[in-house]
């Protein structure tokens, strides 16, 4: 099973990008063979001065200067064309596991949104595209370059010097203790210190936020917010101050014994060097490199201790996410073989009842109702009737478990989605306001027709927005502008007339807008859902007796479905609603 | 305060002690580095020598010193590291308080202004931490140069001319590598862009905000080839970079390898020449080749973090020298009653804009009425409350309270006088009391009872944490933080209430019962109230339509409904709906 693991992310890497994949770390390869080259020709060099002192000539030694230098700025180049090759390899391969996650996560079921750990298990499949390219680096570099580079330096130093290869030895004894000592993730700590950063921004905020400060300053809240937001600061300061030297005498010691590893083998060194076992120049030369064969058996070391479960946990975690995403997706399968909806003449709930998930009850109990085709019907009910959810479950986002839902007379769950849903249009409560241009934000992914476009934007209601800059991105931080609350929920009403499906959903507006502007969307309703069918939540009871027909929702329950007329008479539920609102202006 | 050019000297403002002795120390530390050379130098020489008895103690001597010579090294160090902890401690607890002090001086019309508040979040994260990085910067930077410093001196010694043909060779290194960090930071703004947008394309593709329109407009395969677009081009700019960052980066290496190979032919002369010895040469080479290595790998990094610090400390001073709130006028005569309040041919505009908010606007308002403010969005309604509340004082005319101009009026006993209710209301995450700047059980439960929140405050715990600003503290929902705003008003007892559409968030069928509520509270208080709820405006003593800049209509609910004007057709629009 772990092989499995294993083996499949490699796959999924290589496919991402195989040039690169191959080009990268074979030069990762040539780097570990060729690294070295320097302390050799270094050393080859520093054997040949104490003759130039002596004979005071120049010309022989230049050619091992030059040696020297050539070993060096070879590294140099293929030091670039592994970091070059690598960069890009790694933009590469990320852009393609990202787009996997991204088709992934968009054809999810809509109801797995409402399910908290589908969130975090989204951002975990993200953060999974990074696991797995440091994962399988991490191996592909000790496998390709500090393997071989151990392997040529050790050859190297045994030829100098068959004892030589113990010296790595005392290399490896403090890096090795080292490593034991070195922290555990402070990540508690971490945690501590962003909480505290986190109250200060929420004092800072809700004290001089552009939103909150006139509240702060008329009721008089700065000397609390800012004694509190100071207290944080203090607080967050000595903590760090505690985690910092902590951090320090651990790194002290870390680097103490390192010191101590460097005199034992600068001792060992002198000692062979004086006894004559090496030269003068193997010696210097490996003097001048003891720092960087430190860092390499660190990182191989750190490398291996660094948990190599902890990353494979990772990588496993991620394609059970993968995985999990997908099989939330609608059945491909069923879905290629599922009828085609040609017409809809009807909407019929039957007995359906919904509940989200993790919720104690249902949202909607047993409610049953039949739509003709062309009906205009109005939903209304307090906050928490259900209202939304029976336009969800009405043209599929959401499915129920329970009852039936047809349109013409075929059960929506046996329906091919994708003739499902270009049936229906909608502007819900809460539309898109997309860093687009406006007639982008307006056709979406519908194929773009001018002529199609035009004669929205004519229609009585919708003209202000031919006046709307044609080329700028509605959006101030890509440096375009943006819209007001009307003309974005103009952009929304257009973006729904555009796609004009055979069903339209309305669901409206609560923010507060003057009696005007809502008597002008109102209308605007009217208009654009002239000839079909219609379904339209509203708050305004008003509004409400402009339908054919209104249903009337209480605790997740239809309780009134008919005109006006008939629910005064008969929908005790309608009657208080109405009355909330009409008394007022008919005392 | 801290009005000061670099990093050196804010921080020796902030914490002198520590930071000297941080310079101190490091500056010690990168003067070893020669003096390790010296060393390193007689013992290669010595082991060179010879190999008798007597030159072997001087070679242990040698060896010994060396370690001392490293472990001194590392106690100063270790030193080093300690006062730098106190050094970033205090600026940690200083700084973010001293910008939230000057946060707490701006008046509301700098606020405002969108250029500062962008200036203004740019400076607000992570300050102090970026603060002690820049400064870190600067004292690596010190460091390399003393390093290099050093290394040149001892050359000089042996021979002058050498360490200044070497400086030679060195300046145009040092320049490139310069240039090399500033464009780099120039280099990736171009595709950093592009990912941002790319980010946004993923954003739609995966936020739950979008997921309705998302399923049912099927705009997935949509956006995921937007995504698709800005990436690959914003990968093909950034690849582009990288090449010429890079290669860039390995031409440095490469002049340094030319850098060394000069040094070696110079120091060789020395030899030859008699002037150094071989050990001199070695461990100048050593130290040289150690010391490049390092600094190369880094400098171009260590640039252009100079250059991000250099535009950073801009943006501080930008953000120091933004126009303070003039200091109050201290006063003794402080009115706790208002009678009345007046405006006196107002006219107000934006600073930077000709449209007229308020054009010679006039009228009088006295104690102990309601008065209904109304009018289309963007008449000015909310800015004509800002105006009362002190929040702007660049107009022409009066505004009088009890026949007082208002700017002559301390701002803070100015604002103290409303008890004002927000239209959007803030979620302040601290305890009831602290909110309700009331102590009182029991009115406090009476006025909860009536608003209907009284499940807010309970016996065992009476005042809460209001938000989930600690893992105790009580979410409450979007109604309770209006109602408990309103409930704060009423506490409050002051001189006149101010409400701005108190109603907004609240839906229609639930607004109804509000607005009967608020009748009862306020009863016959001084009070203004914002609204576009005629049916609301209705229950004032008086109503005022606000249009153009000025005042159109004044009356009660009966009269003005008698003048067939705005109001009569605003309130007829509305009622028209309701008719049977």
């Amino acid at each position: 099973m772990r092989q499995n693991i294993i083996a499949k992310a490699f796959k999924e890497l290589f496919a991402a990008s195989r040039t690169m994949f191959l080009l990268s770390y074979g030069f990762t390869l040539l780097q570990g063979l060729s690294r070295v080259l320097p302390i050799v020709t270094l050393q080859l060099l520093f054997d040949q001065i104490p003759a130039v002192a002596q004979t005071g000539n120049l010309t022989g030694i230049l050619w091992f200067l030059l040696a020297f230098a050539g070993a060096r700025i070879l590294c140099h180049i293929i030091d670039f064309a592994v970091n070059y090759l690598y960069e890009t390899y790694n933009l590469i391969a990320g852009y393609g596991m990202n787009r996997n996650v991204n088709r992934k996560v968009y054809t999810a079921k809509g109801i797995e949104f409402e399910k908290t750990d589908f969130l975090e298990k989204v951002n975990k499949a993200y953060r999974g595209t990074k696991s797995i390219r440091k994962f399988i680096d991490t191996w592909m570099l000790i496998l390709l370059l500090y393997l071989p580079e151990m392997t040529v330096i050790l050859l190297y130093l045994y030829r100098a010097h068959p004892c030589l290869p113990l010296v790595f030895i005392l290399l490896l004894f403090p890096s090795a203790i080292v490593l034991r000592l070195q922290e555990r993730e402070f990540s508690a700590q971490e945690e501590q210190a962003a909480n505290l950063q986190r109250k200060i921004d929420i004092y800072d905020r809700s004290a001089f936020g552009i939103r909150s400060v006139i509240e702060t300053k008329v009721i008089g809240y700065e000397q609390l917010l800012v004694g509190k937001a100071h207290q944080c600061i203090e607080d967050k300061s000595g903590h760090e101050y505690r985690y910092q030297q902590k951090k320090n005498s651990l790194e002290n010691i870390e680097k103490a014994i390192i010191d101590l590893g460097h005199i034992a083998i600068f001792g060992v060194l002198v000692w062979c060097t004086y006894r004559q076992i090496i030269s003068v120049g193997v010696f210097a030369a490996l003097a001048t490199s003891l720092d960087e064969l430190f860092e390499m058996t660190e990182n191989i070391l750190s490398v291996i201790a660094e948990g190599v479960s902890e990353e494979l946990e990772k990588i496993r975690n991620y394609f059970k996410i993968i995985e999990d995403i997908d099989s939330s997706a609608p059945d491909s399968d069923q879905q290629s073989k599922a009828p085609e909806l040609t017409q809809i003449p009807s909407i019929d709930f039957e007995q359906v009842s919904f509940r989200y998930p993790n919720a104690s009850h249902n949202a909607l109990e047993n409610v049953s109702f039949h739509i003709r085709k062309g009906e205009h019907i109005a939903i209304v009910g307090e906050n928490g009737s259900g209202k939304s959810t029976v336009m969800k479950l009405l043209c599929g986002i959401y499915t129920c478990h329970d009852g039936c839902i047809r349109i013409g007379q075929k059960d929506i769950k046996s329906c091919n989605i994708s003739s499902l849903y270009p049936k229906f249009t909608a502007v819900f409560q809460n539309y898109g306001r997309y860093a687009m241009t406006v007639d982008e934000n307006i056709q979406l992914a519908e194929t773009a027709d001018p002529q199609k476009l035009a004669a929205v934007k004519d229609l009585q209601g919708l003209e202000c927005l031919q006046e709307l800059p044609g080329s700028e991105i509605l959006s101030r931080e890509f440096g375009g502008t943006d819209l007001s609350g009307g003309q974005w929920q103009r952009i929304a009403i257009a973006r729904a007339k555009y796609r004009d499906g055979d069903i339209y959903l309305l669901d409206e507006p609560t923010a507060a807008i003057d009696p005007n502007e809502e008597k002008r969307l109102y209308d605007l309703f009217q208009t654009i859902t002239d000839g079909k069918t219609a379904v339209i939540v509203t708050h305004r009871m008003s509004a409400a007796r402009l339908a054919d027909r209104i249903m009337v929702f209480k605790a997740g329950r239809l309780c009134g479905f008919g005109t006006h007329g008939e629910l005064q008479e008969h929908c005790g539920e309608y009657r208080r609603l109405w009355s909330s609102q009409a008394d007022i202006y008919i005392k | 305060m801290k009005n000061n050019q670099n990093y050196i000297s804010r921080f020796l403002q902030m914490d002198r002690r520590n930071t000297l002795l941080t310079l101190c120390l490091k500056t010690v530390s990168a003067l070893l580095l020669s003096a390790e050379t010296l060393i390193i130098a007689k013992l290669i020489d010595h082991i060179i020598s010879g190999i008798a008895v007597s030159q072997g103690r001087a070679i242990l001597c040698d060896t010994v010193l060396l370690a001392l010579f490293w472990l001194v090294k590392r106690a100063i160090l270790f030193m080093d590291g300690i006062f730098h902890a106190r050094l970033k401690r205090t600026v940690h607890a200083k700084l973010p308080s001293y910008i939230l002090e000057k946060k707490a001086a701006l008046p509301y019309l700098i606020l405002e202004n969108q250029e500062n508040q962008e200036l203004i979040r740019r400076i607000s994260s992570d300050t102090a931490a970026k603060f002690c990085s820049y400064f870190e910067n600067i004292v690596s930077l010190m460091e390399i140069a003393i390093q290099l410093l050093g290394l040149l001196v001892l050359v000089a010694v042996r021979n002058a001319l050498f360490s200044g043909l070497l400086l030679l060779v060195l300046i145009p290194y040092i320049i490139y590598s310069i240039r090399n960090g500033q464009s780099s930071y120039e280099a990736y703004e171009a595709s950093e862009e592009l990912f941002r947008r790319a980010d946004y394309y993923q954003d739609v593709m995966k936020d739950r905000k979008y997921v309705e329109e998302r399923t049912l407009f099927q705009y997935g395969d949509f956006f995921q080839e937007r995504w698709a677009k800005k990436s690959r081009e914003a990968i093909r700019i950034e690849t582009r970079a990288n090449f010429a960052i890079f290669s860039k980066a390995g031409a440095i290496n490469i002049f340094s390898t030319i850098v060394i190979g000069v040094l070696s032919g110079l120091l060789m002369l020395t030899v030859v020449r008699g002037q150094s010895t071989v050990g001199f040469f070695i461990a100048v080479m050593k130290s040289f080749i150690n010391f490049i290595d390092t600094v190369s790998s880094r400098f171009a990094g260590r640039m252009s973090t100079c250059e991000k610090g250099i535009l950073y400390l801009q943006d501080i001073r930008r953000f120091e020298q933004l126009e303070e709130e003039t200091a109050s006028i201290q006063d003794t005569d402080t009115p706790d009653v208002v009678e009345t309040i007046e405006f006196c041919h107002v006219t107000f505009s934006y600073p930077q804009s000709t449209r007229k908010i308020f054009d010679d606007l006039s009228f009088k308002l006295t104690r102990n009425r309601q008065y209904a403010l109304v009018g289309e969005n963007g008449a000015g309604k909310s800015t004509l409350l800002k105006l009362i509340m002190g929040f702007y004082e660049d107009y022409t005319g009066q505004i009088l309270i009890n026949g007082r101009e208002i700017r002559s009026i301390p701002r803070e006993t100015l604002r103290r006088l409303y008890s004002f209710v927000p239209q959007e209301i803030t979620r302040y995450e601290i305890r009831l009391n602290e909110y309700l700047k009331n102590n009182d059980r029991t009115r406090i439960h009476d006025i909860f009872t009536t608003l209907g929140i009284h499940d807010i405050s309970t016996t065992t715990d009476p005042f809460p944490l209001l938000g989930k600003i600690e893992d105790e503290g009580r979410d409450l929902s979007g109604g309770q933080w209006q109602l408990l705003a309103v409930a704060r008003a009423i506490l409050d007892e002051r001189a006149v209430y101010v409400l701005d559409e108190p109603t907004a968030a609240i839906d229609p069928i639930r607004e109804a019962r509000l607005y009967q509520l608020f009748q009862k509270m306020m009863g016959s208080r001084f009070a203004i109230l914002v609204t576009h709820r005629l049916g609301a405006a209705k229950m004032a003593d008086e109503i005022i339509v606000l249009k153009d800049g000025r005042i159109q209509e004044r009356g009660s609910h009966d009269e003005l409904m008698a003048q067939n004007g705005i109001y009569q057709s605003m309130y007829d629009t509305q009622r028209k709906w309701y008719e049977t």
